[in-house]
């Protein structure tokens, strides 16, 4: 893909080359235009699929959402700011694998060059708007289990440039001090000096080596910005109310350790990237529920035995089977499909929590919801049958008015999920002809 | 084929491809059923003078009515292959080639109108056209390979501060772990992503490690200034310059001019030092500027680029990043410095040593545990603390470590290949050995006769939790472990669609236990071209548990059964059987695996095509000569000496 961006964009480069002036929360200081806060956007995954029929909401003829579906219950109070697109499909292959890795590039897979042919969507903003935030496109997963937690392409979403996949962080205190500080504190004069070091080794490496110390600079510029937004006023006077507003931003509890609970481990790593956007160190936030092919045990969700991955192999209930751990087993397909659901509800409960919280924290002319863009969903349908399409997908939040929630999109054809990528790139400001192979945006208006 | 197998082999297997049965049903409908070559087609083939066009044609004939263009079938063009010209850029996929006929997994059998495979004949021509792919591949000459500049692994960057500051303290678990390609290592600089978490969880790591040292007065001890220079050799692995040294003294006495106390000067000053990227980096080895062949430059003989020798400072570092994960130690510099280090009997007199070093097990642990997954055991693969209340983290670390240092073993020693399969001395702490039912030798780790069970790999207890289920054993997952990691002919994916075609066994077979499932399954011919190659290998260690425990009976309450047999070759049972077996007909194929894992280990690149002759080469010393010989035949290779110039 890498169409080039066309839009030179007034207000950054006013602040481009300035690093240390970081615009931090979106402020009242900019030209009346440009006074309203930009959109947001983030992007969470779960894996495995859903069973078939557990997305499927009620609507009326004109596609008003009644009901969600009884599986997304924990959603049902924000189905005026849902929106369900039907027929949205991503061919490229094993939905754990090819699935996840190109989730959100909308190209090809190749597995031995470990491509998914980036930048992914939330790096093409990140791209845009580098020189504005801390960490301009924040990337999150939660700590994998089981096989495949070591795997690339199940545990990468976000490519910064074809075969360069992005970190993603899993402690909640590494997302903390990504973002503020508060590890050693970095010396503004050693990363200087550390840049000259950079730049003079690049006059004597090869080409392929360049990129590397590229890539090393790049770390070093982020431990800059950071330095620079945590010394803002602006970020100051917001970050002073985070605490009153519940997020995870109290001088006098700053997080020490991993929570054991995996649902408050969870909820506090979907606090941060609340905190992120809100706060201004991030534009936008991709988050991975889980990797993409996760073989935990979901014996926190009441009622349920065996691994998540074994349970989206909901109609084989032998237990005995190569997928299964041998142990566990189903009395029925039923009983089976109701555990399976049981993980996935357990997760919508995650989302509706963190769209509470973007609901609940102010921003100019409304929430920070109203201005976000949150896609949510996996790049399997139904995990049984490994489909790709008819995913289940859905976004949420007002996107600054480029999203009028509370229905369902019946598509007549399978629709490319990068026609959706490429709505949210338009929401957010990027000027961007085409994404992927597709030039026309989802209508989402 | 549950989809969680699938998911297994895709973890274990380097090949990608799919079949698709549709698409070999349509295939095999609309195709002749071709028994036998047919005279028109192939008769120059059938001769006994086999000419590299028509031996070409075989495949042509066979393969490319599937896998042709971008249609092809599991997305793999044959027909592209077949047209090139460049046959030795085109060595890998012609391995997959021979890989499907050698194991008789293609042409699948409905193309054939047999049980798959080729018949004699065909085969027999078809592989010595892939024969004469790789001598023309070879007679290229290959090439160095590249030197990318990669960060040091999370390990590695851990081992160092340890070493450097002479601290007790493993700072690895401050930074985030590694992400791994498959069946690669995390010393592959493809795959070792710089970004600004690296850099924040290394400063870290790099403070921490650095105040553990400072009270310790290790380095403190009033004599900060002569330390200065010696410090800086060995965290960048090379002499300072005279401008760097001048840096760093100078960074020192400002901070003391600004009042810091001398230990907060100097620690300021090593977290400087620690956080150069000629510390961070592998860029011990680089040519001043503007001479990118560092004065000298040569095109060996059939060579594609121009390559240069490895700097002597570039090869006490590889020596020592590879045996100890660290950085080298004064002797090792001062050989480098001294110029001596590149003649062969002190560099191999070096590798000796290292080897010899208690830190050489950091080497076996990380090359051994990733290459045969027992580095997961108690890790990503943990039994449920509760129910399992015996398989304590103590247990599990035994465990791991009798792997590592029964690898470690057979390196020092200079073993025969057989001994990894059928040696029985081996390490046992008391609580591995009580876990083995055999009386411990010793306290702490003794180095002990195993029990004849307990032979070689098959028996480590290590290698069979990791080829299992946190719950279960799996046939299935030992048997594409053994044709993957140690054979190095891994089987495909199972098709899409799969576990439809088990389910319908699955019913019929539920009484009978694991094995008569498995045989079931594998009597559906789309299952059978791979599970034939697969099952009977895994069924060899049924007679170890989950964890690695001896047992009669199975996880269905069946009593064990450990026949099995090699595809193409003998039928055995039980694991020493199995293990007799691979090291008479699979010995090439075991010793070509472990030295392309420790060649890919060793050079922190994928291989390439150009390295396939270094790893022939280094497995037939292996095969031949053991373990010594093929550490020193590693270290003195082509890729592992020189470089190429880009």
């Amino acid at each position: 893909m890498t169409s080039p961006l066309r839009r030179p964009v007034a207000r950054r480069a006013f602040l481009r080359g300035a690093c240390a002036t970081i615009v931090a929360p979106y402020l009242e200081a900019l030209a009346p235009r440009e006074s309203a806060p930009p959109v947001r956007a983030a992007w969470l995954y779960f894996p495995n699929g859903v069973a078939d029929g557990s997305w499927r909401p009620s609507a009326d003829r004109d596609g008003r959402l009644r009901r969600l579906n009884k599986t997304m219950a924990p959603l049902e109070r924000h189905r005026e700011s849902i929106v369900i697109p039907q027929k949205m499909f991503t061919p490229r292959g094993n939905g754990h694998g090819a699935g996840t890795a190109t989730w959100l590039t909308g190209a090809d897979w190749e597995h031995r060059e470990l491509n998914a042919h980036g930048p992914s969507i939330d790096q093409v903003i990140a791209r845009e708007v580098a020189d504005e935030h801390v960490v301009p496109a924040l990337t999150i997963s939660a700590r994998g289990e089981g096989f495949f937690a070591a795997d690339v392409p199940r545990n990468t979403m976000s490519w910064a440039a074809p075969g360069r996949p992005v970190f993603r962080e899993t402690d909640p205190r590494a997302v903390f001090q990504q973002l503020f500080g508060g590890g050693p504190s970095a010396d503004t004069s050693l990363l200087d000096d550390l840049k000259d070091q950079v730049r003079a080794l690049q006059r004597r490496v090869s080409q392929s080596d360049r990129r590397q110390l590229d890539a090393y600079l790049d770390a070093i510029r982020t431990l800059e910005r950071r330095i620079a937004f945590v010394q803002d006023e602006a970020t100051a006077r917001r970050l002073a109310r985070a605490s009153e507003l519940g997020l995870p931003f109290d001088p006098e509890r700053p997080i020490e350790a991993v929570p054991e609970d995996h649902g408050e481990y969870l909820d506090l790593l979907l606090d941060l990237v609340a905190l992120a956007l809100w706060s201004g160190a991030s534009r936008c936030a991709s988050v991975m529920l889980d990797h993409g092919q996760s073989n935990r045990y979901c014996t926190f969700v009441p009622g349920v035995r065996g691994t998540w991955h074994a349970l989206s192999h909901w109609k084989d209930t032998s237990g005995k089977t190569e997928d299964d751990d041998g142990v566990t087993s189903w009395s029925s397909r039923g009983s089976k499909r109701e555990m399976y659901d049981a993980v996935v509800t357990w997760h919508h409960e995650r989302v509706a929590r963190f769209l509470d919280r973007l609901a609940s924290l102010p921003e100019t002319g409304g929430s920070l919801l109203d201005q976000s863009m949150v896609m949510y969903g996996s790049s399997i349908a139904d995990g049984h049958e490994h489909g790709e399409r008819d995913l289940p997908i859905l976004i949420a939040g007002g996107a600054g008015g480029s999203v009028r929630g509370g229905r369902l999109l019946r598509h007549r054809h399978e629709t490319p999920l990068e026609r959706l990528h490429l709505a949210t790139l338009r929401a957010a400001g990027l000027r961007l002809d085409e994404f992927g192979d597709e030039d026309s945006p989802l209508d989402l208006t | 084929m549950r989809s969680r197998d699938a998911v297994t082999m895709t973890r274990c297997a380097g090949l990608m491809l799919v079949p698709i049965i549709a698409g070999w049903m349509s295939a095999s409908a609309a195709a002749r059923p071709r028994t036998s070559c047919e005279p028109a087609a192939c008769g120059p083939a059938a001769s006994s003078e086999h000419s590299g066009v028509a031996d070409k044609e075989v495949i042509e004939l066979l393969c490319v009515e599937c896998h042709d263009g971008p249609e092809a079938e599991a997305g793999f063009d044959i027909g592209r292959l077949v047209a090139s010209e460049q046959v030795a850029e085109d060595l890998f996929d012609w391995r997959r080639v021979r890989a499907m006929i050698e194991s008789d997994a293609m042409p699948p059998p409905m193309r054939t109108g047999r049980g798959g495979g080729l018949d004699e004949e065909d085969r027999r021509a078809a592989l010595s056209f892939l024969d004469a792919v790789e001598r023309e591949a070879f007679a290229r000459g290959g090439a160095a390979g590249e030197e990318p500049a990669r960060r040091l692994t999370r390990d590695e960057l851990a081992h160092a501060l340890q070493d450097l500051l002479a601290v007790d303290l493993d700072v690895a678990a401050l930074m985030p772990p590694e992400l791994v390609a498959e069946n690669s290592f995390d010393t592959n600089g493809a795959t070792l992503f710089i970004h600004g978490q690296w850099l924040q969880r290394a400063d870290i790591a790099v403070r921490v490690a650095v105040d553990a040292a400072i009270p310790d007065g290790s380095l403190a001890a009033g004599r900060s200034l002569p330390v200065l220079p010696a410090l800086l050799r060995r965290a960048f692995r090379r002499p300072p310059t005279a401008e760097e040294l001048e840096r760093y003294a100078r960074l020192k006495a400002e901070r003391l001019a600004s009042g810091a106390s001398p230990e907060g000067a100097l620690r300021d000053t090593l977290i400087a030092i620690l956080s150069s990227p000629h510390f961070r980096l592998r860029l011990e080895d680089l040519p001043p500027e503007g001479d990118r062949a560092g004065g000298q430059e040569r095109k060996p003989h059939g060579a594609i680029e121009p390559e240069r020798a490895v700097s002597p400072h570039g090869l006490a570092s590889r020596l020592s990043f590879l045996f100890w994960c660290a950085p080298p130690d004064d002797r090792l510099l001062d050989l480098a410095d001294a110029g001596t280090l590149a003649d062969p009997e002190v560099f191999a007199a070096e590798a000796t040593r290292l080897l010899a070093d208690p830190r050489a097990l950091r080497f076996a642990r990380s090359f051994a545990g990733q290459w045969l997954g027992t580095r997961r055991v108690g890790r990503e693969l943990k039994p449920d603390p509760i129910d399992n209340p015996s398989m304590t983290d103590s247990l599990m670390a035994d465990m791991r470590d009798e792997v590592a240092r029964f690898f470690l073993m057979l390196l020092r020693e200079g073993a025969p290949l057989d001994d990894l399969l059928l040696g029985r001395e081996t390490f046992l702490t008391e609580e591995l050995a009580r876990f083995y039912g055999v009386e411990a030798a010793g306290v702490g780790v003794a180095r002990t006769e195993a029990p004849e069970r307990r032979a070689g790999l098959f028996g480590k207890a290590a290698v069979l939790a990791a080829t299992s289920y946190p719950d279960r054993t799996s046939p299935v997952l030992r048997g594409a472990w053994i044709l993957d990691d140690l054979l190095g002919t891994p089987p495909p994916p199972p098709p899409p669609g799969a576990s439809e075609i088990e389910e319908a066994t699955f019913e019929a077979a539920e009484e009978g236990g694991a094995r008569a499932i498995l045989e079931l399954h594998r009597a559906s011919p789309a299952c059978a071209s791979c599970h034939d190659r697969i099952d009977p290998l895994g069924f060899a260690l049924d007679g170890f548990d989950r964890f690695g425990r001896r047992r009669g009976h199975d996880d269905l309450g069946q009593r064990v059964d450990e026949r099995g047999v090699l595809p193409g070759g003998p039928a055995f049972k039980g694991p020493e059987a199995l293990s007799r077996a691979i090291l008479v007909h699979r010995r090439g194929e075991l010793s070509r695996e472990i030295a392309r894992r420790l060649l890919r280990y060793a050079l922190g690149r994928p291989l390439e095509w150009s390295d396939e002759r270094t790893i022939v080469e280094l497995g037939a010393v292996l095969s031949e000569r053991g373990f010594g010989a093929l550490m020193e035949a590693l270290i003195t290779c082509r890729p592992f000496t020189r470089v190429t110039i880009r």
